[in-house]
């Protein structure tokens, strides 16, 4: 197959870079590039969880006491929410492979859909969290007696900047894969019988769905 | 392309397309540890400080069993090829080496030192002046700011 894939023109669906012995070498490249990326993701992310683990370690008892300010049903949904949008995004790997435009739209479409879904869940509890003065800063409010503000304020300075640093994530994955569906359905020359993009977009999907595995339990369902 | 040629696995770089069945077991999985840590949180076994080990242990061992599930098989890692599998191998596991660190924080009560006794877990010593302030225990017990 490799020889006869040498063949093809550049440009064209399946061509090879003079630099690779076959497609193969040549789509691995891109995939061994995006897990690189990948790593670069998991220490922005791992910097957050380390500072996030010191303070739940020190304030473990009156963590627990805050977090019942989050809603885990809301934390719920949104996990399954996430969750399906990732099974989709397989799927349209599976549809881009096997080159089956029409349900590969529909599987990108579906992914699309589940995070807008997952920002409007979001966008409840972040307004709920404003009307109670929730949002750290000088407006901060705080009642509860048996947990210190300052310790309240941390734990909602955490909440916001790691669910907030995911929710960006979020936005740029809806970018990024309304972007290839458009160019998937005009038969763009970038995405055109190649199932690459899909496969790199896709593995951007799964870690944005990763990171919220770990935040779930650790915001939503801190356990006594 | 056939699609036959797809499934060959002639060499490290060929590529895998998984099938749908294992995509569909994988997200039923991912739901039903999803539920189990859902219920697992609403337990409560005791004040004791291993029950409270236990349940956080069990609520990060099913985050990272779902964590497993979605690199092994909708990011298609089992498939990969070598190279992939060191980046891959490489990022969780430097994320992993660096919670090392609380191995200091954990161990810090058991070597005192002077003035940082009644707050070992902090790395600042934040009440040098705990015998005019004896009340002050740590941060969390000092007056609200504004």
């Amino acid at each position: 197959m490799a020889h006869v894939a040498k063949k093809i023109p550049l440009g064209e669906p399946g061509a090879v870079f003079e630099q690779y012995e076959d497609i193969h070498q040549q789509n691995d490249s891109y995939v061994v590039g995006m897990w690189a990326f990948l790593v670069t993701e998991v220490m922005f992310f791992g910097a957050l969880f380390l500072m996030y683990s010191i303070y739940r370690w020190k304030y473990q008892p009156y963590f627990w006491e805050v977090h019942h300010e989050l809603d885990w049903r809301l934390g719920a949904l949104n996990t399954t929410i996430l969750l399906a949008s990732s099974f989709s995004m397989a799927l349209a790997v599976h549809f881009a492979q096997r080159t089956q435009k029409t349900k590969q739209l529909m599987c990108l479409g579906t992914t699309v859909l589940c995070a807008f879904g997952f920002l409007v869940v979001k966008g409840i509890e972040w307004s709920a969290k404003w009307e109670h003065h929730h949002i750290p800063g000088p407006n901060f409010h705080w009642t509860e007696a048996t947990v210190p503000p300052n310790v309240a304020q941390l734990f909602f300075s955490l909440y916001f900047a790691m669910t907030g640093l995911h929710g960006v994530h979020v936005v740029v994955g809806i970018i990024v894969i309304s972007v290839l569906a458009i160019l998937v359905a005009k038969d763009n020359v970038m995405v055109k019988g190649d199932y690459i993009p899909t496969e790199l977009i896709g593995l951007y999907w799964h870690f944005v769905d990763l990171v919220w595995i770990f935040l779930f339990p650790l915001f939503y369902l801190i356990p006594r | 392309m056939s699609h036959d040629h797809l499934e060959t696995h002639d060499g490290d770089y060929s590529h895998h397309v998984v099938p749908i069945s294992k995509l569909i077991t994988t997200f039923i999985l991912l739901i039903v540890l999803m539920a189990a840590t859902v219920f697992a949180s609403t337990w409560h076994l005791g004040d004791a400080w291993y029950f409270s080990v236990f349940a956080n242990l069990l609520a990060l061992g099913i985050a990272v069993t779902k964590a497993l599930l979605v690199i092994s098989y909708f990011m298609g890692a089992k498939w990969a090829s070598n190279l992939s599998k060191m980046f891959i191998i490489g990022g969780f596991g430097w994320f992993t080496t660096m919670y090392f660190m609380f191995l200091d924080y954990g161990t810090r009560q058991w070597e005192p030192i002077k003035g940082w006794e009644r707050d070992a877990s902090t790395a600042l010593p934040r009440f040098k002046d705990l015998d005019e302030n004896p009340e002050a225990q740590d941060v969390g017990q000092q007056p609200a700011s504004p």
